[in-house]
């Protein structure tokens, strides 16, 4: 099977996947003790009103129409309309998806930045007190909760020193402004997924380090720092880079906690904010627009790695 | 009849024993490197706290009182109290008994559910697998906390409903391994040769595919109850898990927040008191890991 | 860098808020000190739902269109004194029997955006949009209000069916914040919500959602000389510790303290002010009273003795909390302290809780919000009561479904809850939306289904009579009785407590919470 081919394979296989995250969306709101439509009509007993914010939501028709309606909407773009605000689903996501997006991203690299370099030295300098230390601060790191690291983060780079700004994401026009709000909350957010990459990238390295090739490369005389940075690196890099894609994943889901810390707009605020104000169009979007980019991450990874790894044919799913 | 009776009491037998013997063999394991040491002790110690609470606390953890609000540590308080004027310590004490009733069962819920979707994927194949594996991959298609966070809030929040939501979201991630682990033990001699001689699914699944899967399930399972126990935390401060005045340690590190800057002890002891058992959990997962599976790499588990 | 942008861009992206312009610059190295001139950040807890007076709902979009929105009668800022300079009308006069109330608008105010001049047919189209269906609606409806009747283009009547003196004070809420008819049918509904446009202070600029809401200073402001600030910006902050170091930053200017502890730290520095002032609010426990046990005034009694409400107040909330006797505000009309009240007295609560039959305790479900502000009292309470033997489990919910469940009423049967009611000068609306027993949810604010023959009737004279000492009357009747047969226990009357940095000046506290800040400037 050509590389083409198993996009495509892949590709429809997530399809499904992706529906059947739009039906769970669809049924979410209708698990929920009491009845759909008092739950979204809020206030009113005046029987007039309710049947008229019915009609508009479409909650007087059969249940398998309002699915199908439902459906049609999120594929043609259209989340329905936000109880609370009545503007629409959609234009709200999009107003915050960038920051999320930036943020996770943010995330991620920092996670990269540190867990990489980390996981080298530690392995490197394998069973001796550096690699203890590293460990050990890995260790701490998924160990704390993010929300704690981000207050104390604040408490002491915003309020005490005033080096970072402490709230908001700042203008999507000015990259400097932008930055500048990003770097703790991205530290935040990283420091959780930088320990796992740290870990992964020992056990990685260490893995390749005893291999023939390298000490085949040792033994021809070639600087130590091309060999870890050069032959080792390269092979030990290739686990590293399926997880990515996970933790991105997961990434996207913890801004949802930093969002809230650093009262900065996202599509994780927004999700929680609607679940608190019983929006629930909007928490049916947010939860399809969050699980969608999972999808999307996890299955472009997957590609990657697939293209990346000529050892892995095709066929394996 | 009968035969049957005593072949079963063989069995059971044998895998007691067995069972006991692998035991013994993996503490020592673990407790031959430094990692594994501290995880086990740390964790044995954590329970032996949690269990004697009600002795060790020096006071009512809900016990308020109002003259003696943020008081910072003393020999009265050793870790002083927070906003209500309750003790920090006694709180804490306490606190590691709900976090760990939190870590247990939701881990169990999420292997109850997992291992059986699993095992039951990967023993009989076919259209069976095709329906289980499509249900792990849309679970799996929720990032773990997003799952958790939709489930609470479909259900309430609540303590209960928090172990739940917890239990279910990891559940998909045990099904996955469940099912790898059951679809190999299938293909080997033993099973379809209890097969041949007309042995029950049930009792196969039970006897043969259940003891093949249970070390990896134990070690993720070690290394779940801290992922557990820190989405809790994330979920309480959210204001969707554990409600006042329960004090697991998530939620007093949650209330604490309020105060991180003029009472800072509300929220360093009990937060260092979240990191020493997740820590606990995860180096004795880890060290479980290395002992029972040296092949088995170790930073993916911790997803 | 900035140059070709325009001065109200260059303002956004340079120096969003008070200080983080300048913390950028200073991190920058460039220019120190560039703190965005005349502009004043504030810290809301939440995004605005919806800046329409007329469908507004909450707190913190009231605040900003008390910005944007001139009312027809005006207060006095941090006062609830009416001020005709802060008023569309220049005048207003009820006829002899307070049935009919005559406006007289200003000549000459002009809407933000080009809408033109406020008239008459402004008015007449904002209390059609709300008879039409919003939560004001109820407002009217309890006024007894019939028609608009409009003489000219500035001159128009309200006309109500019984007296009804107490619109004067409905008319600064967004009861009476015309927008221009026009601006709502060009905008549309809808996106009026989020694109308002008044004849207010400020105009709107800008909504970045969960970031910031931005208006600038409206030159045309009817007031003369007024803003003092170029820009105001809200920045929605939901955590109190985030919005703390934000305010040490220098990134907010002005917000609201809610704790003592945190206001204890603000005072003792030198470089933040402080405004406070008694608000006409009330912060109570309520019962359901037609439900076991608490449908026994014996029951409710006790608990009232039970409660150590003074503790909450002295320990909990030093210097912010005032000591309640009626359930009225003192600064509200008609307000008496001749009225019973509870001393905290265990004893006697456990006597009373025996003469009901209830010596050996009992138990029950108390729904809270997951606000601060209710949650302390309640988990003090929570053990008061527990002295006497009855158990309250708390149910902490967030406040969408606690509001669902105790305002709208869906749910009848959560024997407890913790709120505060908003007042206003004039007691008739809010008193009657309490207590009458007709104004249960979803549609009335008697969420303890409170049902008292006499003070139904009490109400319905008091607030259709123009005779004062008629009403003082009846009013204190009410509060009496309300307080002999208390549907909850009444915590407190909080202070609301605003810290700014010293820079800001002209910013009061209001008894009403209300955010006003047309005078508010620098001092550099």
């Amino acid at each position: 099977m050509g590389f083409r081919r198993y996009v495509l394979k892949r590709v429809l296989q997530a399809i499904p996947t992706i529906i059947a995250v739009v039906t769970i969306a669809f049924f979410m709101i209708r698990f929920i003790p009491g009845d759909p439509v008092e739950i979204m009509m809020g206030y009113t007993s005046d029987q007039q009103v309710i049947e008229s914010l019915q009609q508009r939501y479409g909650l007087d028709q059969p249940l398998w129409r309002q699915y199908l309606e439902f459906m049609y909407g999120y594929l043609t773009f259209d989340f329905g309309t936000s109880v609370r605000t009545g503007r629409a689903v959609e234009s709200m996501i999009m107003a915050r998806l960038p920051h999320t997006i930036l943020l996770a991203t943010g995330g991620m690299i920092i996670a990269l930045l540190i867990g990489i370099p980390a996981g080298i030295i530690a392995a490197v300098n394998r069973d001796e007190m550096t690699d203890d230390g590293v460990m050990v601060g890995a260790l701490l790191g998924v160990s704390t909760p993010d929300f704690w690291i981000g207050l104390i983060l604040i408490l002491v780079f915003a309020g005490s020193l005033g080096i970072f700004p402490a709230t908001g994401a700042g203008s999507l026009n000015d990259p400097v402004e932008l930055l500048h709000h990003l770097v703790l909350p991205a530290i935040t957010l990283g420091t959780f997924t930088a320990s796992l990459i740290a870990r992964l990238t020992r056990s990685s390295m260490i893995g390749v380090l005893e291999k023939d090739y390298v000490q085949a490369a040792r033994a021809r005389g070639i600087g130590e720092r091309t060999v870890i940075y050069k032959h080792a690196f390269r092979n030990a890099s290739v686990p590293v880079i399926t997880v990515v894609g996970l933790y991105f994943g997961n990434a996207i889901a913890g801004t949802i906690v930093i969002e809230e810390v650093f009262a900065r707009p996202g599509v994780g605020r927004l999700l929680l904010d609607s679940i608190f104000g019983r929006d629930y169009p909007v928490v049916q979007g947010t939860v399809v627009v969050i699980a969608v980019m999972y999808i999307t991450v996890n299955l472009i990874t997957d590609l990657v790695y697939t293209k990346a790894d000529p050892k892995i044919t095709y066929e394996d799913t | 009849m009968k035969t049957r009776n005593t072949f079963y009491d063989v069995v059971d037998k044998r895998f007691l024993l067995g069972l006991y013997r692998r035991i013994n063999s993996v503490v020592k394991d673990v407790m031959r490197t430094r990692k594994g040491r501290f995880g086990l002790v740390t964790i044995v110690l954590v329970t032996a706290i949690a269990i004697l609470a009600p002795v060790l606390a020096p006071y009512d953890p809900a016990s308020q009182n109002l003259t003696a609000r943020l008081t910072s540590p003393n020999t009265t308080y050793l870790l002083g109290t927070d906003s209500y004027g309750r003790d920090i310590l006694s709180r804490i004490i306490y606190g590691f008994r709900i976090s760990l009733l939190i870590g247990v069962v939701s881990v169990g819920v999420g292997v109850a559910i997992g291992t059986i979707m699993g095992t039951v994927s990967g023993y009989y194949g076919g259209w069976v697998d095709e329906i289980i594996g499509r249900l792990i991959d849309i679970m799996l298609a929720f990032p773990f906390l997003l799952l958790a966070l939709i489930i609470v809030a479909v259900l309430g929040p609540s303590i209960t409903n928090m172990m739940i939501a917890v239990g279910i979201s990891a559940a998909p991630q045990f099904a996955r391994l469940a099912r790898g682990d059951a679809l190999t033990a299938s293909e080997k001699e033993f099973v379809t040769a209890a097969d041949s001689i007309g042995r029950s699914h049930f009792s196969i699944i039970v006897e043969h595919i259940i003891p093949n899967i249970f070390t990896s399930v134990v070690v993720m399972a070690t290394l779940y109850m801290g992922r557990a126990i820190i989405i809790s935390a994330a979920l309480s401060f959210l204001g969707l898990g554990v409600q006042p005045p329960t004090p697991s340690l998530g939620l007093i590190l949650a209330d604490g927040r309020d105060f991180i800057a003029l009472a800072p002890w509300i929220t360093i002891a009990p937060g260092l008191a979240i990191v020493l058992v997740v820590l606990g959990f995860n180096l004795l997962g880890d060290a479980l890991n290395d002992a029972l599976d040296p092949e088995l790499q170790t930073g993916d588990k911790l997803q | 860098m900035l140059s070709p942008l325009k001065r109200r861009e260059l303002i956004k992206s340079g120096a969003v808020a008070v200080g983080s312009g300048a913390l950028l610059a200073g991190c920058l190295g460039d220019e120190g000190g560039a703190v965005g001139e005349g502009s004043l950040t504030v810290r809301q807890t939440y995004d605005f739902v919806n800046l329409d007076p007329v469908h507004q709902e909450n707190v913190t979009d009231r605040q900003i269109c008390a910005n944007i929105f001139a009312p027809l009668v005006g207060y006095e800022i941090g006062t609830t004194e009416p001020s005709s300079e802060r008023s569309l009308a220049d005048d207003w006069e009820f006829n002899e029997d307070g049935t009919e109330l005559t406006l007289t608008l200003k000549e000459g105010i002009q809407f933000h955006d080009g809408y033109g001049e406020l008239t008459t047919t402004d008015v007449e189209y904002h209390f059609d949009r709300i008879l039409e269906g919003s939560p004001r609606a109820v407002e009217l409806n309890q006024l007894n209000y019939e028609t608009l009747e409009v003489e000219d283009d500035y001159t128009c009547t309200m006309v109500f069916e019984e007296p009804a003196l107490a619109v004067e004070h409905q008319l600064g809420t967004p009861l009476g914040m015309i927008p221009p008819a026009d601006a709502v049918d060009d905008i549309g509904e809808n996106e009026f919500a989020s694109n308002p446009v008044g004849a207010g202070a400020f105009e709107f600029v800008e909504h970045v959602p969960d970031e910031r809401t931005e208006l600038e200073a409206y030159d045309d402001y009817h007031v003369e000389g007024l803003p003092e600030a170029d820009e105001l910006t809200f920045r929605p902050i939901p955590e109190d510790a985030t919005a703390a170091s934000s305010f040490d930053a220098g990134e907010i200017a002005v917000f609201q303290v809610n704790s003592s502890d945190r206001l204890a730290a603000l005072e003792d520095r030198d470089d933040v002010k402080i405004t406070r002032t008694a608000g006409l609010i009330t912060r109570f426990a309520g019962f359901n009273c037609q439900i076991e046990p608490f449908d026994d005034v014996r029951v409710r009694q006790a608990l009232n003795y039970a409660a150590n409400t003074q503790a909450i107040r002295e320990e909990l909330y030093p210097g912010m909390a005032e000591a309640p006797a009626s359930f009225t505000a003192p600064d509200v009309d008609y307000n008496t302290d001749d009225v019973p009240t509870y001393e905290y007295n265990p004893d006697r609560a456990i006597e009373l809780l025996e003469e009901a039959g209830y010596g050996d305790g009992f138990e029950f479900t108390w729904m809270v919000p997951r606000v601060g502000r209710f949650s302390e009292p309640a988990e003090v309470l929570q053990s008061n009561f527990l002295e006497i033997g009855v158990e309250a489990n708390l149910e902490i919910r967030d406040s969408g479904t606690y509001t669902e469940t105790i305002i709208t009423g869906t749910d009848h049967d959560v024997p407890m809850f913790i709120h505060s009611l908003s007042q206003t000068p004039a007691p008739d609306i809010f008193l009657a939306n309490a207590f009458h027993s007709e104004n249960v949810p979803p549609d009335g604010g008697n969420y303890w289904y409170y049902d008292n023959e006499d003070v139904d009737t009490w109400l319905e004279e008091a607030t259709t009579t123009v005779d004062e000492e008629e009403r003082a009357e009846l009013f204190g009747n009410i509060q009496h009785a309300v307080n002999e047969d208390p549907p909850g226990i009444w915590i407190d009357h909080e202070q609301f407590v605003f810290a700014m940095q010293d820079h800001v000046s002209g910013f009061e506290a209001d008894p009403q919470r209300r955010m006003e800040f047309e005078r508010s400037a620098f001092e550099e």
